[in-house]
């Protein structure tokens, strides 16, 4: 039977059931191999618990902090998913579709190029109900015949 | 070996036909766009202040009532001509100011529309509008406007017909 490393140092910490705390000692009785590893467990521990005391760090404060933390870091993540799939649901509406794009109405006419020489000239369209009619409008002065 | 030579043979037989029909063919009775004779029609209106209103022979022109048009209220159909487009080839129309507008068919696209150049010359002197160049659906059209005429000015109404 294989016992765990985290098992045994939850076992040397007291922290098993009763069940798995008789597995671990039954373990230990019948391989050597099982007794030397939680005697090692149990030095670090020691070592822990004194070095612990002697900085005066509280280690069940420290537990509780980690476990606060670990509770709002899941809390985030919740938030954070759930604003990834509002946007994921909302995208659709707002962006229009490839689609509609390529069917996007091209204007029935289009001045491509203009060259006013040395005149002067603009280039605009007149919207009357439906239809939008691109003008090219030219500054005559002089120059002109009539 | 019969059975080899047998399938490039029925193979070509299939296609030889598909390979001369045109891709898109033209549907019967009708010609090809390229094929179909195009117009340039011009629509000279002479536009005042005389207090004479809008010539009813233009027809129906809504643009003629909005600005800047709008700031004259007479208009006259003074002329108007229907120049034979070829593919390449200029045609030329002379306007009452004796200035010549040429037009040329660029190209005829598969949508229905056209590409047109034109310019305005003056005989014997500067070019007035040296190039304009319009992509235009048929029948849609557009205006070239302005030129001083008569104590008023020229506006060229420009479509492309079939």
């Amino acid at each position: 039977m294989k016992i765990s490393d985290l098992e045994l140092m939850l076992y040397s910490d007291g922290e098993l059931d009763e069940e798995r705390a008789r597995r671990v000692r039954v373990a230990r009785l019948r391989h050597l191999e099982v007794g030397e590893r939680l005697d090692g467990i149990e030095r670090v521990g020691a070592f822990v618990r004194f070095w612990a005391e002697s900085e005066g760090v509280d280690a069940r404060a420290v537990r509780s902090r980690a476990l606060r933390s670990a509770a709002r870091r899941r809390a985030f993540g919740a938030v954070a998913a759930a604003l990834v799939l509002l946007a994921a649901a909302a995208e659709p509406m707002r962006m229009p579709r490839p689609l509609e794009v390529a069917l996007a109405k091209a204007p029935p006419v289009a001045i491509e190029s203009v060259d006013f020489g040395e005149g002067v000239g603009t280039v605009f369209v007149v919207e009357a109900g439906d239809s939008v009619t691109p003008v090219v409008w030219l500054e005559d002065d002089a120059r002109a015949g009539g | 070996m019969r059975l080899a030579l047998l399938v490039p043979v029925v193979a070509c037989l299939f296609a030889a036909p598909a390979a001369a029909r045109p891709a898109h063919p033209a549907p019967l009775g009708e010609p090809a766009p390229e094929a179909q004779k195009h117009f340039a029609e011009i629509l000279v209106l002479h536009a005042t202040n005389e207090k004479k209103g809008i010539d009813r022979r233009i027809g129906e022109m809504p643009e003629l009532t909005k600005p800047p048009f709008s700031s004259y209220d007479s208009y006259t159909l003074v002329d108007r001509g229907r120049l034979p487009l070829e593919k390449g080839v200029p045609k030329t129309f002379v306007l009452p100011n004796r200035r010549v507008l040429e037009a040329k068919l660029v190209d005829v696209l598969a949508n229905g529309s056209v590409r047109l150049s034109a310019s305005i010359n003056q005989p014997g002197g500067k070019e007035f509008l040296p190039l304009l160049e319009v992509k235009a659906k048929i029948g849609q059209p557009f205006i070239v406007a302005g030129q001083s005429y008569k104590n008023g000015i020229l506006v060229l109404v420009i479509r492309v017909v079939r």
